[in-house]
């Protein structure tokens, strides 16, 4: 009787911890933390991050249909927009900033380069309604969705009801983000014990380890909080980063931390997109610092690398590419979703 | 044993339908009014001699209404949240349960509470096509009042007041209390006029994010409710 008791009690204790790691809905390796995002708010599913992703390669979204959230966050640049400085939007307007990757979101919580927005299931709001991005509106897509062809039956199956409204729209677009998850690189290969460093990754890595890993840190590759990395005020976008959301003057040139995953596809670099390689960006960290009152305290006495160091870096830099991720047919285009729905 | 057991379910039962007896559903209102008038928008309403101002747009939630006898809680609205949009209707009702007594103070928040606005993206009237959500940074407008005004040295004489912020420093939900006889259906009169009255909009005009100005405006809403009564 009392054995009984244990094994039920015991089963019970394992199916909540089994639960706890599943709880997600996410794949995500054991050296992962605990994910920011709050499911039980949004509890994934398949169906919903399928239409999510319909959503996300949409031009519907925008005021004129040409614009989705695909044309700035492309899979094949790690759903970053490779190779422009600033994110270019509708009626061929340019933005005011880099358009960030989108990858392990789910370990971030704040978005936008000034961390603007605390929650993943609002942050889609800023594009679709900025007047440089999709210059539409949330009323506006969820009217457009109603007519379409295709989208209220998806609305019906998921939700049982055809009603489509803004809180859904939102969440399923956030789940289709959720899932993408970037850790099959070089680097997740080797914690998988299923890869090894060559000598010149090993020696980057050290160097890595002790000078940048205080900000972008294992095995996220940020810490995804903000700080001043010493740029020059760009006299053209005089943009403060995170002191224009706090009004606090210590977070004047404060900006995200970006991860230093998937630089091969991301380029260029910085919140304003000023550097197109990583020996442009090492440069600015070995030389060109400005100080500040707002520097970052791991930048006060700059940074010495050597050239073979910087080669060094860079090399194990590479390990965190993950190709796997961005040529994934699992995060691209529904193409047969999008046949026969041109009208709408 | 069993007899006990019904015994005692049958005393559960008479007690809570004393309770439920004891309770009243009642509809409480809320009226928009400028001057002690039905607010009418789009209408010019003199402000001095040569002045004028329209409202265009006005929309704001009220939260957790609670009706208290003596500092106890006697009864809160059955919804949480409401939304009260001009352009919808100028009376908005709340069903609210009291229980059968009179109560003597009624409070409620301007605005959205912290836990809710940390929650972000919902749906009713919370949902983000209610147009209260931001969209440039976090969380929802608790008042939004939108207008012209000779007054104002803006473009197009616009003023636009989108009070919110939950985050310290910048907090802008309001709670409001006001004392009352107690006499059901309960009238809570919304005077947009006290609202132009405290705040100079030739100087505070646009307050479009959570900031000190936001924190200042939002100050000024609870003047704007008071109990109509007979």
């Amino acid at each position: 009787m009392k054995i009984n008791r244990i094994i039920i009690g015991l089963s019970i204790v394992l199916t909540a911890t089994y639960c706890g790691v599943k709880k997600s809905g996410l794949e995500t390796p054991e050296y992962f933390p605990v994910p920011h995002y709050n499911f039980d708010n949004n509890p994934i599913s398949k169906a919903k991050t399928r239409l999510g992703s319909n959503l996300f390669y949409d031009p519907l979204l925008s005021a004129n249909n040409t614009i989705s959230c695909a044309s700035c966050h492309s899979p094949y640049a790690g759903f970053a927009h490779t190779d422009h400085d600033l994110s270019h939007g509708i009626y061929d307007s340019i933005g005011t900033r880099n358009a960030p990757p989108l990858f392990n979101l789910a370990w971030q919580d704040r978005f936008m380069w000034d961390g603007g927005i605390d929650n993943l299931d609002a942050q889609a709001l800023a594009p679709i309604s900025h007047a440089t991005e999709m210059g539409s509106s949330i009323n506006e897509v969820v009217a457009k969705l109603k007519e379409h062809k295709k989208y209220p039956g998806l609305f019906l199956e998921i939700y049982k009801d055809s009603l489509i409204t803004g809180e859904r729209v939102l969440k399923v677009l956030a789940q289709f983000q959720l899932s993408l998850i970037s850790c099959n690189s070089k680097y997740d290969q080797v914690q998988k014990g299923a890869a090894s460093y060559t000598p010149k990754e090993i020696s980057g890595y050290n160097i890595y380890k002790s000078n940048c890993a205080n900000c972008h840190a294992e095995p996220l590759f940020s810490t995804y909080g903000f700080a001043n990395n010493g740029l020059v005020l760009d006299s053209t976008l005089k943009d403060i980063g995170r002191q224009k959301i706090t009004l606090n003057p210590k977070d004047s040139l404060h900006f995200k931390i970006p991860s230093l995953r998937n630089l091969n596809y991301t380029f260029p670099y910085m919140h304003d997109g000023r550097f197109k390689t990583l020996r442009e960006v090492l440069k600015h960290y070995t030389q060109k610092i400005q100080n500040s009152t707002t520097l970052s305290t791991e930048l006060k006495n700059g940074i010495s690398l050597t050239k073979k160091q910087q080669t060094d870096l860079i090399s194990f830099l590479n390990t965190l590419n993950d190709r796997d991720f961005v040529v994934s047919q699992k995060h691209q285009i529904n193409r047969s979703f999008f046949i026969n729905t041109e009208g709408n | 044993m069993y007899l006990k057991t019904t015994y005692s379910c049958l005393f559960f039962l008479l007690c809570s339908f004393a309770v439920k007896a004891q309770k009243t559903t009642t509809e409480i209102s809320f009226k928009l009014l400028f001057d002690n008038l039905p607010l009418e928008l789009a209408k010019q309403y003199p402000v001095s001699e040569k002045d004028s101002l329209t409202i265009d747009f006005l929309k704001f939630y009220i939260s957790d209404i609670t009706f208290f006898k003596e500092g106890t809680q006697v009864g809160k609205s059955k919804e949480k949240h409401h939304l009260i949009d001009a352009q919808n209707s100028l009376i908005y009702k709340a069903l609210c349960t009291i229980k059968k007594e009179k109560f003597d103070t009624i409070t409620f928040l301007v605005g959205l509470d912290s836990k809710t606005q940390e929650k972000g993206i919902q749906g009713g009237v919370l949902d983000p096509t209610s147009q209260m959500y931001w969209t440039w940074q976090n969380g929802f407008i608790n008042f939004k009042l939108e207008g012209k005004s000779s007054l104002c040295p803006t473009r197009k004489n616009k003023f636009q007041f989108h009070v919110g912020g939950f985050q310290k420093p910048y907090t802008t939900s309001q709670e409001v209390s006001l004392k009352t006889k107690g006499a059901t259906p309960l009238v809570i009169k919304v005077d947009v006029a006290s609202f132009f009255n405290a705040i100079d909009i030739s100087q505070t005009n646009t307050v479009t994010s959570p900031n000190k100005n936001a924190v200042m405006v939002s100050k000024v809403l609870p003047t704007l409710f008071s109990v109509h009564e007979n």
